[in-house]
């Protein structure tokens, strides 16, 4: 049994200097992923403290048969995800990302902000599927979509990408 | 480069990403929103208690709906508020806690805080309210004061009441 699944158990007899070392433990890396999920750092820690309210009470249905980092970077996806099932004005719409010319090569830019010029959705979907290592099927799960729709979101982001990005970062030529 | 090796290379770089660090106060916020959440579980049962003691009462007291006739103060709820007096002394002559650090200091003011919803609850019920029902706040308030008293004395040594 590794200290994880230690505190995990401490933690789910109301231990709170256990649940206290969870957090510590993988607060950064469940925001990390909220941040790159969410629009803003503000709805990131919205989504870190609601995934770790929930683990708290749920910890008695964490049955130990993965890692609590996963288990916990599921909630966290699901959160940050569940923002995007309801209708979000601000949003622009997918067509008109769509119709956003390739840049020429000095005005290329770097991969922080050709990540953050992606919609939330298809940022989502590339960061889930090339990073976290998320399967379509996991995705479209989380996302209450079909495998189809992550798969052509993930290609359309890929595409707008490499029309965006330096070539050094994966780019046009 | 081909576009597999284009798409492998966004791929690493986007891994190589530097991860962002999660806020400094996110456990003391997470803390505080887990004390609320208890708090509000608590004051649900605690309502549930209350509400559960008055319909005791109705179904136990056959002179309900007959008779305005008011109970005769029994010994019970007697003891009961001399009982928090007691407590309520105690915690008046104990020296201000010094704050040690912001957890202790704001799950003591979270009990404080329960305090003074006993007392409004109990202030609202008024003392025509069924016996049965006003027992049971006075017996919450108690609590609530032995809990406070530990808190400001985790070494104290409490007599029972």
């Amino acid at each position: 049994m590794d200290l994880d699944e230690v505190l995990a158990r401490r933690a789910q007899e109301g231990d709170e200097k256990a649940l206290e070392a969870l957090y510590r433990a993988h607060a950064n890396a469940v925001y990390g992923l909220a941040r790159r999920l969410c629009q803003s750092g503000a709805e990131a820690e919205d989504v870190m403290q609601d995934t770790f309210l929930e683990a708290a009470r749920s910890l008695k249905q964490y049955r130990g048969d993965g890692p609590v980092v996963g288990w916990l970077k599921r909630i966290a996806a699901r959160k940050a995800l569940q923002r995007y099932r309801r209708p979000r004005p601000a949003e622009p719409a997918q067509d008109a990302e769509a119709e956003v010319p390739p840049l020429p090569l000095d005005a290329r830019m770097d991969l922080e902000p050709a990540l953050a010029r992606l919609s939330a959705v298809s940022r989502s979907v590339v960061w889930l599927h090339d990073v976290e290592g998320c399967t379509h099927e996991e995705i479209a799960e989380l996302m209450a979509q079909t495998p189809s729709f992550s798969k052509s979101q993930l290609a359309r982001a890929h595409a707008r990408l490499r029309i965006w990005l330096k070539p050094e970062d994966g780019g046009l030529p | 480069m081909n576009e597999r090796e284009a798409l492998e290379r966004r791929r690493e770089a986007l891994k190589a990403l530097p991860a962002p660090s999660a806020p400094a106060d996110g456990w003391t916020r997470l803390q505080r929103a887990l004390r609320r959440e208890r708090r509000s579980r608590w004051l649900g049962r605690a309502s549930l208690m209350a509400a559960a003691a008055a319909l005791a009462w109705i179904v136990l007291e056959p002179s309900v709906g007959v008779t305005t006739r008011r109970a005769p103060q029994n010994s019970n709820l007697a003891a009961l508020m001399a009982g928090s007096k007691a407590l309520e002394d105690e915690l008046g002559s104990m020296p201000e806690p010094e704050v040690v650090n912001v957890e202790d200091a704001d799950a003591r003011a979270e009990l404080e805080d329960e305090v003074a919803w006993v007392d409004a609850c109990l202030h609202d019920l008024g003392s025509a309210a069924p016996e049965a029902e006003r027992a049971a706040l006075w017996k919450i308030r108690i609590s609530l004061q032995k809990s406070l008293l530990k808190a400001r004395r985790p070494d104290s040594a409490l007599v029972s009441l």
